[in-house]
């Protein structure tokens, strides 16, 4: 298993299967950046939270239904001969240092990995900008 | 790893399971990675393949046939950090794939059609039209 599976801890009757995405994390200069692996997730489900210094990253994975997608070429019902997908709730959280601002991250997704920036506050201060007028 | 043989029916007049074959081709090559995860599925005259690899560019993944047997096959470059950047966690790996299937039919080669969605592969293979069921129209003769 590629991924790491947990069971949701309370005990709800149906299963709920929680990948963990695997993802990288650097630091450059200004930043914090993240790659997070989302395959077959529709980027508009993707859910970035970011509360007391905390990144949460949550994104359901649905079993496709292929039989629903069809053309005259593949005709008649599929049925699943192999299986190694799991399907379920991505999530993932990162706590991350002081001195970041929330309100600034950028998120980006493409071929199912979402890449996201975190930018560092300059000294901690909060950086006004000067309109010219 | 789980097969299915008895939900395709179509299999059980040849004798032979062909699926034993099938599931000894979903050959799993380690280069420098993992293996992404693939799912198949089958239905009359088509065979359905999704496998999860994201972060690659769509014209850097192959899709071949070689007779019965589906290779498909991508690279990536891996990211390199600048100067000055550092690493804090590493967990996507590999820079390439590969993995092949073995198909339970002959498939017509010019209608496979292959597209990559949010970091799937899918690809469509239908059955050679020859080898498809043919319905016997029973004349009366008087």
């Amino acid at each position: 298993m590629n991924q790491v599976i947990q069971r949701t801890p309370n005990a709800e009757p149906r299963e709920i299967a929680v990948l963990v995405p695997r993802t990288d994390v650097w630091e450059s200069a200004n930043a914090y950046h993240f790659d997070v692996e989302l395959p077959g997730v529709d980027p508009q489900a993707i859910s970035i939270e970011f509360e007391r210094g905390v990144l949460t990253i949550e994104a359901e994975v649905k079993a496709p239904a292929p039989q629903s997608s069809e053309g005259p070429e593949t005709a008649g019902a599929f049925e699943l001969a192999h299986r190694e997908f799991t399907y379920g709730t991505y999530r993932r959280a990162f706590r991350l240092p002081d001195g970041v601002d929330g309100d600034a991250i950028e998120a980006q997704s493409k071929h199912g990995v979402l890449s996201l920036s975190v930018p560092k506050k300059a000294n901690g201060a909060r950086k006004i900008a000067v309109r010219a007028s | 790893m789980l097969l299915n043989p008895w939900m395709i029916p179509w299999t059980a007049p040849f004798g032979a399971d062909p699926f034993a074959e099938f599931e000894r081709e979903l050959g799993r090559v380690f280069q420098g990675g993992r293996e992404p995860e693939l799912d198949v599925w089958t239905s009359e005259n088509a065979v359905r393949v999704a496998l999860r690899a994201p972060g690659y560019a769509p014209e850097a993944i192959d899709v071949t046939l070689d007779g019965d047997v589906l290779s498909l096959q991508g690279t990536r470059t891996a990211r390199a950090l600048a100067e000055g950047e550092r690493w804090h966690g590493r967990e996507r790996e590999g820079e390439r794939f590969a993995r092949r299937v073995r198909l339970p039919f002959r498939v017509e080669q010019d209608r496979i059609a292959a597209r990559y969605e949010n970091g799937v592969l899918w690809v469509d293979l239908p059955r050679a039209e020859a080898e498809r069921a043919k319905k016997i129209t029973v004349h009366n003769p008087s």
